[in-house]
């Protein structure tokens, strides 16, 4: 006797028997498998065609963001006043027409670049002694100090009177009489928190040649008189404001030592009737207030509420957690064979369902604090129910003739139901939409990159994702029969798992109070969404972008 | 004519005519070893059309050690085994350590055609069959089929030992038809 493990000439004959055996299988076979080599083909298209439109939408985003900085900073340039002059010189006495003496010396800008809008920030200085801070509109002040002409090249008075015709300069006069009102000329306050109005070098065409954004009279000394204030319009002296280039005249009265020439580059004193220099300081100078920024003390934002609706592109990222299986058997194998009906013998095929996300809408309430200028603590709550394509694999139920989707039903042992091998091939993939609902509770920590009109800030953060149901279902009725999963037991995935999350927002101030807001983000899933003894494994991601309005308390 | 090599490198770059010649010179005989699997034409296809996508998805991995027939035979095996591997528990099994044949007359092949054997092998219970076509005709030990089918090698002892009683009680059964068709 042999024995049976070992192999004899019986065994050896039908290895024979099939060594040579062939046999042609029906066309539709190599037809299916052309199919799945063009769709595998095509969806690789797709990913790439995907990742490359994700890319151009971020090129186009960060151009945009950083067009949209260049131009603020640049912008910044164009709201400094009119400087004056960078450097200090000393300028000569000259006999004064009135018979006073005194200096009228233009005041010196310390060459800093500091703003005329009065953000807090500038560090441009009047003069070593003249305290810097904000301005304020509404009232009036002096920016004093003292200082000297920048005599860099020699003063050519002609050329800058010359510059206006006297038929012009009265036009233009009389043009800035009618528009005294429109002026709104504002002083700047005395002593501590002034701003200098007026700061060293630079251009400061940029506010256009029409005079209305430069600064405006500089008012001369009267001897032996205390010093005054004026009113913005000097209506009591009878100065007017003027644009660069205009000889500022005034009625000569008693004590008037000069009058002044406000240049693109100076502002210097000159002799009431001869018009020539005269060493002469200036002490107080006003600054149309054109150019200034009405800031009011403490604008630093403090808290903010808002709501948003946003655009989402979420995907389960399911993944079978033996990769070296393909198919759904072998983990349909790992049941045993408790009840008394057989597994079904369900066509299985691949494991590796295809999942297509589908624009989903989400709803958002936020709220956010600044801790600081640049730092600011934001959080919220999301609603969100979030779709997916996805084609599974199913068994059919033999007594009520209805597909499942294998992968769905969580393998849950009460669903495999018997089949006979007749209706075994019915089981097939279906096209099925895969809807996931959360509630998201996301904080993150924003940085304010740029803070103007328009402002960006970038915000890591994390999101606590709850999860509230799942339902499977699919357009074809008769194909699958719709499944829903809620937390639970039964429920193969987390309650809560957690995204990192990582979004770019851009606000719009339409208003002191109100802000529109665009906000492209990503979040990708830190901890798993299915529970530990899950067939699968799944690590959520989510692209979105959002739209909504904020409110801001100052 | 494309050799192996030619075949493989066009298959690689996803060139579709390469596929289908590739497909074309080893379908029919693959489809034969389906057919052994399965137990009948349609469930064979599907392994087969299931064996190819996995030769084409995967022929970045053919090194080219063995040879390509023999490559996609072990997917095609191992398709088929994946296929039927879930019936392996329809039916009861026996451990046994080991197992003697009974019988010592064995039926010759010689006068049977590989599809009318093919037609016997079909018959078997789908344990057996499985078991069968590895040890008689893929030539596995029990030691490599019990590995395999995650079974012991008492159970592939056992269920070897019923597919050949079959398969001897069968084809007994024919030849003493065709004897008495004679008479």
């Amino acid at each position: 006797m042999k024995k049976l493990d070992e192999h004899s000439q019986w065994e050896d004959e039908w290895a024979r028997a099939f060594e040579d055996a062939r046999q042609a299988p029906s066309p539709n076979v190599w037809n299916n498998i052309h199919a799945v080599q063009a769709d595998k083909e095509a969806d690789k298209f797709r990913k790439r065609a995907f990742f490359y439109k994700w890319l151009a939408a971020a090129s186009v985003f960060i151009s945009i963001c950083s067009g949209v900085i260049f131009f603020l900073n640049s912008g910044q340039e164009q709201e400094r006043g009119l400087a004056v002059q960078s450097s200090q010189e000393e300028v000569g006495m000259e006999e004064n027409p009135a018979g006073n003496t005194g200096t009228i010396t233009p005041p010196v800008a310390s060459g800093e670049s500091g703003t005329i809008a009065g953000r807090g920030e500038s560090s441009g200085q009047f003069s070593a002694d003249a305290p810097a801070g904000k301005s304020e509109t509404g009232t009036r002040g002096t920016a004093t100090g003292k200082g000297t002409v920048s005599q860099q090249e020699e003063y050519d008075i002609s050329s800058a009177l010359a510059a206006e015709s006297g038929e012009e300069h009265r036009k233009q006069k009389a043009a800035r009489n009618t528009q005294k009102d429109q002026a709104n000329i504002q002083l700047q306050e005395h002593g501590k928190g002034s701003q200098p109005p007026v700061q060293g070098g630079g251009n400061f065409n940029g506010a256009g040649d029409d005079g209305s954004a430069r600064p405006a009279a500089v008012l001369a000394m009267e001897e032996n008189k205390p010093e005054e204030e004026y009113n913005a319009e000097g209506e009591e002296t009878g100065f007017v404001a003027g644009a660069t280039g205009e000889v500022i005249e005034k009625t000569p009265s008693a004590g008037t030592l000069a009058v002044v020439l406000v240049t693109k580059r100076d502002v210097v004193a000159l002799d009431f009737e001869k018009h020539t220099k005269v060493d002469a300081e200036i002490r107080k100078l006003w600054v149309a207030s054109n150019f200034l920024k009405k800031e009011k003390a403490g604008s630093v934002p403090r808290y903010m509420l808002g709501a948003s609706l946003a655009s989402n592109n979420f995907n389960a990222n399911y993944l079978d957690k033996s990769p070296e299986v393909a198919n759904l058997a072998h983990s349909a194998d790992a049941f045993k064979a408790t009840s008394l009906s057989p597994l079904a013998n369900a066509r299985v095929t691949d494991w590796d369902n295809e999942q297509k996300s589908v624009v989903s809408v989400a709803g958002a309430v936020q709220g956010a604090a600044w801790l600081s200028k640049k730092w600011v603590l934001q959080g919220g709550v999301q609603y969100g129910n979030y779709k997916t394509e996805n084609t599974a694999s199913t068994y059919t139920d033999a007594s009520g003739n209805m597909s499942y989707p294998l992968h769905f039903a969580n393998y849950s042992e009460d669903k495999m139901q018997s089949a006979s091998l007749r209706t075994a091939r019915a089981a097939s993939s279906v096209s099925a939409t895969n809807s996931f609902a959360f509630l998201s509770v996301p904080l993150s920590i924003g940085y304010v990159v740029v803070d103007r009109k328009l402002s960006l800030l970038l915000s890591p953060g994390i999101s606590s994702e709850f999860f509230l149901s799942n339902k499977l279902s699919s357009d074809d009725g008769d194909a699958l029969q719709t499944y829903t999963v809620s937390n639970g037991e039964e429920s193969p995935f987390n309650l809560v798992h957690f995204r990192g999350l990582i979004s770019a927002q851009l606000f719009y101030k339409m208003s002191e109070n109100y802000m529109i807001s665009l906000e492209p983000g990503f979040q990708q899933a830190i901890s798993d969404f299915n529970k530990s003894d899950s067939f699968f494994s799944s690590r959520p991601s989510n692209m979105s972008i959002a739209a909504g309005f904020r409110y801001i308390f100052h | 004519m494309y050799t192996e090599g030619e075949l493989v490198e066009g298959c690689r770059k996803g060139d579709r005519k390469m596929q289908h010649e590739l497909y074309q010179r080893f379908a029919d005989k693959m489809f034969v070893v389906c057919l052994r699997y399965a137990q009948g034409q349609l469930e064979a296809e599907d392994i087969l059309q299931e064996a190819f996508i996995k030769v084409f998805d995967k022929i970045e991995q053919f090194r080219g050690e063995a040879s390509l027939a023999g490559w996609i035979k072990r997917i095609v095996v191992n398709t088929a085994l994946n296929n039927q591997r879930s019936k392996l528990y329809m039916y009861p099994m026996v451990d046994v350590d080991s197992m003697y044949h009974i019988q010592e007359q064995e039926t010759t092949l010689s006068g049977y055609n590989f599809r009318d054997l093919l037609k016997l092998v079909q018959e078997l219970p789908s344990g057996c069959r499985v078991i069968f076509n590895l040890f008689a005709i893929e030539g596995y030990s029990h030691k490599e089929i019990a590995k395999l089918l995650e079974i012991s090698e008492g159970t592939s002892k056992s269920q070897y030992a019923r597919a050949r009683q079959l398969l001897q009680d069968r084809l007994a059964a024919l030849e003493k038809k065709g004897y008495e068709k004679v008479r």
